[in-house]
């Protein structure tokens, strides 16, 4: 599918101790959420931070919307949030809105503590114990990053394992809040998000990026790989004819499960399988699976 | 519009589907634009790219245009077409009362009958 | 002149502190040379102890705003990093706190000075020595941030400061070292400024 990218990485390289993060070529396409998935360690916060502009120590060029060159306009138009030491540790509720202020200049304080509201957050109570934003639990830190971030006027997000600490009700309404930024933009907004877990995100996402060790191991829109990609079953005495057609196979005494390419289905013609659609977090798997063994 | 997650049909067919009924019982006037992508991802719950999957496929049935920047819009339904459409329709439905007839042992004659008699009572009832 | 103060406030631990650093301090100076002028009888021990006091409540004080600023530290702030404005920021809390402890240092020397019926040439002296002293020991202290090597090293500076009094006091060359100490503030300052904006550059790279 053709569309305009919101950013182009080429030839990015980072050495760390025990990996490196090596992407020669990568686009994100604009105006959808893009979910980069990967396990702990993968490399994943670091792409984030790097794009984010956290961190600035790496090599290869980084093209925000479309050519633009200003550090001063893609800082502001970009919203990140990342799970470590986010705000001031001190910082109560009405600190961190007075900073953004100061900080960002489309930053909406009563749209701020609108959302914070919506979310569950007792501002009041925050504040009169004086709470600083450390001592908030985990969950509410990330429902105070987000509700922040997204009353800035902002228009590509990039939001690092923002599922992690939420519970599932949360987590649905951080899907409906990426979908109603998406719609308001018209096209315009972008989402990038990183998960562990895909198939908390699964709904919202729209183009995967899958990355194992620093290295990008397949991405695409969803719909495409899900035409890539058969979930692939059949009956244990099978397994080894299918050995080297299927990858990731699972062995269960009610017989095998594998992802096929589509364009190898064929090779299984005159098995009994059974043909399925996979889910985004099978093909996940699957993919992470293979790259691992790869390398 | 109603999309069940677990029917093995994909949820793009489902929403195609279901505006393909829509578009072709006359629902949308001729021009009129769908829902915009990201609206429709909103109030269904979905990715963006599914629904733009689904309106790809009304285009590829002929049933919607695509204009760059501003949505779908529904195409004029080519009345013979629509005719042929709700023809086959008809003839299905026709053909699951001849094999409900069967199952229950009612003869052929007595079909006939029962259909007439249905619709002389809509022909009264309007 | 308000996004200097506002900047200034987001590093203070909470809005308590305003009080306590902008009331609170100054009077509490001022009550406890009161009652060190119960047992002492002396206006040259009781303005020595006001500079000590200032000095010290100065150091302490700035452990909860900027302790550790000067030094570089990979993963805090990290919404602060992606503003283009946090180094300006960072620079208007800077300069904002340097502009207020020169405001009261000179409230509460002046205002001891004056009641003690202090020489005025020896209360600029005072005034200049005691900013600059404290310019030395903030500059130092902000590489660090825990509260016992704060505690550890406003003791020395104080001890040298107190030194430094006897020795300059012994020579009468009050205007001289005046004027050399109030350049050296100055100058104490933009070096500082250059050591906080270095800190801050490196934290975005390992």
């Amino acid at each position: 599918m053709d569309t305009d990218n919101v950013v182009s990485i080429n030839n990015l390289y980072k050495k760390f101790k025990s990996f490196v993060l090596d992407i020669p070529s990568l686009n994100i396409p604009k105006g959808f959420a893009t979910a980069l998935i990967g396990e702990n360690g993968a490399g994943k916060s670091t792409f984030i931070n790097i794009l984010a502009g956290v961190r600035l120590d790496y090599k290869g060029t980084i093209d925000y919307f479309n050519g633009e060159k200003e550090e001063k306009v893609i800082r502001e138009n970009i919203g990140y949030t990342g799970p470590g030491n986010y705000f001031m540790p001190h910082w109560t509720i009405e600190q961190i809105a007075d900073a953004s202020g100061l900080l960002f200049e489309k930053f909406d304080k009563d749209r701020f503590y609108g959302i914070c509201k919506l979310l569950g957050i007792e501002i009041s109570g925050i504040q009169k114990k004086n709470k600083g934003f450390n001592k908030l639990s985990d969950g509410m830190k990330m429902k105070v990053v987000l509700a922040n971030v997204f009353a800035r006027e902002t228009k590509m997000l990039l939001l690092d394992e923002p599922a992690s600490p939420l519970d599932p009700l949360m987590r649905d309404k951080l899907c409906q809040m990426i979908r109603e930024y998406l719609e308001q933009g018209n096209g315009g907004n972008s989402v990038l998000f990183s998960t562990h877990n895909i198939a908390d995100m699964e709904n919202v996402t729209d183009y995967a990026i899958i990355m194992e060790k620093g290295k990008i191991a397949e991405q695409g829109f969803v719909e495409d790989l899900k035409e890539k990609y058969i979930l692939v079953k059949g009956e244990n005495e099978d397994a080894d004819k299918v050995k080297d057609i299927l990858f990731s196979i699972q062995k269960s005494n009610y017989g095998f499960e594998g992802m096929c390419l589509a364009e190898d289905i064929d090779k299984l013609a005159g098995l009994n399988i059974s043909k399925e659609i996979p889910e985004l977090s099978q093909i996940s798997i699957a993919v992470m699976k293979k790259y691992t063994q790869l390398m | 519009m109603r999309i069940m997650q677990n029917s093995g049909v994909p949820i793009y067919q489902q929403i195609a589907g279901q505006f393909k009924e829509d578009i072709l019982a006359g629902k949308f006037k001729q021009g009129e634009f769908l829902p915009s992508i990201r609206g429709l991802a909103k109030d269904l719950r979905i990715s963006v790219i599914t629904t733009i999957k689904a309106y790809e496929e009304l285009e590829k049935n002929g049933l919607v245009t695509a204009v760059q920047g501003k949505g779908y819009y529904v195409n004029a339904q080519d009345s013979e077409m629509l005719r042929e459409q709700h023809i086959r329709k008809m003839e299905e439905y026709l053909l699951n009362a001849i094999s409900a007839a069967k199952i229950a042992n009612v003869p052929d004659s007595e079909l006939i009958n029962i259909l007439k008699m249905l619709i002389e009572t809509e022909e009264s009832g309007k | 002149m308000k996004d200097y103060i506002e900047s200034y406030h987001m590093f203070f631990p909470d809005r308590k502190f305003r009080f306590l650093l902008y009331i609170l301090y100054p009077l509490a100076v001022w009550a406890g040379l009161y009652i060190e002028s119960i047992f002492f009888d002396g206006s040259f021990i009781l303005i020595l102890s006001a500079a000590s006091i200032t000095i010290a409540a100065e150091c302490l004080a700035d452990f909860f705003v900027f302790a550790g600023y000067a030094r570089k530290e990979n993963g805090r702030n990290e919404y602060l990093k992606t503003s283009t404005r946090y180094k300006q920021l960072l620079k208007m809390a800077f300069l904002s706190d340097a502009v207020r402890r020169a405001l009261s240092t000179l409230l509460i020397i002046s205002v001891t000075a004056a009641v003690l019926k202090i020489p005025f040439k020896l209360t600029i002296y005072l005034l200049i020595s005691v900013y600059f002293f404290m310019a030395v020991a903030l500059f130092v202290l902000r590489f660090f941030d825990f509260f016992s090597i704060y505690s550890f090293i406003t003791i020395i500076i104080l001890m040298l400061y107190m030194g430094f009094n006897i020795f300059i006091l012994d020579k009468n060359i009050f205007a001289g070292i005046s004027i050399v100490l109030f350049v050296l503030s100055l100058l104490l300052i933009i070096l500082h400024t250059r050591v906080l904006f270095k800190a801050l550059k490196e934290e975005y790279y390992d």
